[in-house]
């Protein structure tokens, strides 16, 4: 089993499939046992206890791809954050002399129709987008979480009415319904996040569920249940501690998902109002017409989105990785 | 068997009827017709109420749903709103030619996906399996509908550029050339290519990857090392043994993404201007046609969750480990 083990086997996360190898576990972790303990102290060898997350850490980063995605997603949320001290022109000045102008040391990623610096319309659009991405992230975060936990906790009745209202969902299009979600809601920045968690936190709740039917089996679960604890404490002391790493882990792909929905929406014009903000979805949108006369106002914030989602992607990868070495392994 | 595919059929008859009240509900709400009636001033009072008698608006939600939902299983859909045409005409073209792009796509997928994994999980940690794994994570970041621009600009324009030809290598849009008439294999199959190639990109990294986790455990398992230890060819081995067993997992898993491609169809038709049951949709939403809309939707969302059911049904009969409960 183990000679076959290899990170990128695990780039597919299987919902709800758990296997557990063990040659994959850390030695490091077995060592709090007493009588070990004892024969190391007796060989006059020095113990070095390192904590989990340090672990999880040291991990991390000996994940190259992760290492990178981590630089480059770091230079370009840095530059949204601070687009008005550094992006060189306003988000909606226009210089009517330059339309249309390629790339040049004046503007970096070339100018669009109405004489807008297209660098800084990236930077200022990345705001919005990256808004949007972690927002619906953190909301099917504690959707997903909320459904999986009680789905896989009580079982019965609410697991199998739960499980069906996720299968569902599921099922259907995504992005047909919510594009016509998109259409009855509105082109609002918090629309756009409401309609993409709404339909998003399903593939989550799956993977909770059956983090959680396996953990409900564990020694630790059982004693605590045993001893009379509520099932409130149960599940807040005994399995979210225990499931903070799938949850990270699916939560920072999300992201990356919700990134791209946002950008399909915006460039097909259901998505957040150009007039209000640019976002990289709707800079594409606006452009779409300039695509042969000006093929630099496609490029860029195409590629802008590409980088985002492709370091995010290595990230999630990485995480899951140091995390969450149990997750999506045949 | 039987009884299990009855009782997930009848667990699924629910689930349609429930999505159809959702679409009607939903695409009377994009374009809601006693509203446009009522605020266009030229129309006048006693025009507004035989218009709403002749769409049926004077009848209860309820009654209109039903009336709307029997006449959508005989294929009475009525007429366009717009164009005047009689709906099932323009929705079976437009379903014949999604259709044709989906068994491209799914094929184009299937065949690359499944190669690209076969050879990764083989070859591990080989060149070729680096390349494949950033090819996936590339196919996973790229947006569909950027990637379709992408190619539309390299073969429309770089590359005639480049080589100096017009029209270009390949055509960027439509399913003929203008003013075409007829069917003509070679044309179409110029045409489709490019639309085909840029909906399978996605599925190609999905299955790439199954194919590649799925091969790796099927390799490992017992009964090829005895097929190798009986001195079976290596070729044979891989591709008798191995590759059958675990394509299993991997056709499966296609019906289910069947929802994922519907997505991929609405971008690539749309950027492609391909007259499938995307644009249509789209045509539909942004005209607010709510008589074509709705078919658009109800039928999109009924295959999709049929495909997923015969996805199941297809897994269990496939997989002896399924037990029927």
């Amino acid at each position: 089993m183990s000679e076959h083990r290899d990170p990128r086997d695990e780039m597919i996360g299987h919902a709800g499939q758990i296997t557990i190898d063990p040659d994959n576990v850390d030695p490091a972790l077995f060592v709090d046992d007493e009588a070990i303990v004892g024969d190391i102290a007796a060989q006059g060898l020095q113990l070095e206890t390192v904590p989990q997350w340090r672990l999880a850490v040291r991990k991390f980063r000996r994940h190259k791809m992760a290492m990178v995605g981590l630089v480059v997603l770091t230079l370009i949320v840095v530059g949204a954050i601070l687009a008005p001290w550094v992006a060189p022109y306003g988000e909606t000045e226009q210089n009517l002399e330059h339309s249309l102008e390629s790339p040049s040391a004046n503007f970096w990623f070339g100018t669009d129709n109405l004489g807008r610096d297209s660098f800084s319309r990236i930077l200022y659009g990345g705001r919005v987008s990256i808004l949007v991405g972690v927002a619906v992230a953190l909301i099917v975060g504690t959707l997903g979480t909320t459904v999986g936990v009680i789905a896989g906790y009580f079982g019965g009745f609410v697991d199998s009415a739960l499980m069906r209202v996720t299968d569902t969902l599921l099922a259907l299009p995504f992005l047909m319904i919510v594009i016509v979600l998109a259409r009855i809601l509105g082109d609002g920045v918090w629309d756009i996040v409401l309609v993409l968690s709404l339909f998003g936190w399903m593939t989550l709740a799956r993977i909770i569920r059956g983090q959680v039917l396996s953990l409900k089996e564990r020694e630790f679960v059982e004693a605590a249940r045993a001893l009379g604890t509520p099932n409130r404490r149960v599940i807040t002391r005994h399995l979210l501690p225990n499931l903070v790493g799938v949850i990270t882990v699916n939560v920072s792909l999300t992201v990356a998902v919700a990134i791209l929905a946002e950008s399909t929406l915006s460039f097909f014009g259901l998505g957040i109002d150009p007039t209000q903000t640019a976002t990289w979805g709707n800079m594409l949108g606006g452009n779409e017409g300039f695509v042969t006369t000006a093929p630099w106002l496609v490029w860029f914030p195409g590629l802008a989105i590409v980088f985002t989602v492709l370091s995010i992607n290595f990230i999630g990868d990485g995480m899951r990785d140091a995390l969450d070495p149990t997750q999506g392994k045949h | 068997m039987l009884r299990y595919t009855l009782k997930r059929i009848l667990i699924a008859i629910p689930t349609l009827l429930v999505i159809s009240i959702a679409v009607f509900w939903a695409a009377r709400e994009i374009a809601s017709p006693a509203g446009q009636l009522s605020l266009n001033p030229r129309i006048s009072a006693e025009d507004r109420v035989r218009f709403r008698e002749q769409l049926g608006l004077d009848k209860s939600g309820f009654e209109q749903y039903t009336d709307w939902l029997g006449g959508f299983l005989q294929f009475d859909l009525g007429e366009s709103l717009i164009s005047r045409r009689d709906v099932w005409d323009i929705i079976q073209p437009a379903l014949a030619n999604t259709l044709v792009l989906v068994v491209f796509a799914a094929g184009w997928s299937l065949l690359i996906g499944i190669t690209i994994g076969t050879i990764s999980a083989v070859r591990r940690g080989s060149f070729f399996d680096n390349a494949a794994t950033g090819f996936a994570f590339f196919g996973f970041s790229v947006p569909t509908f950027w990637m379709a621009l992408m190619v539309q600009l390299f073969f429309g324009l770089y590359l005639a550029n480049w080589l100096g030809v017009t029209p270009p290598l390949l055509p960027t849009a439509g399913v003929y050339p203008p003013g075409h008439q007829g069917f003509d294999p070679g044309l179409r199959l110029k045409y489709i290519l490019l639309p085909s190639l840029v909906l399978a990109v996605q599925l190609v990294a999905v299955y790439s990857r199954y194919m590649r986790a799925s091969m790796l455990e099927v390799l490992n398992s017992d009964y090829i090392r005895t097929a190798r230890s009986k001195g079976v060819g290596e070729t044979k081995v891989i591709v008798r043994h191995g590759v059958r067993t675990a394509l299993i997992p991997v056709t499966t898993q296609f019906a289910v993404d069947i929802g994922a491609l519907v997505g991929g169809l609405i971008i690539t038709e749309e950027i492609f201007q391909y007259p499938g049951m995307g644009h249509l949709f789209l045509q539909a939403l942004f005209s607010g046609d709510y008589v074509l809309l709705l078919p658009a939707m109800m039928i999109v969302a009924w295959a999709v969750i049929i495909a997923n059911l015969a996805a199941d049904l297809l897994y269990a009969r496939l997989d002896p480990r399924i037990r029927y409960v």
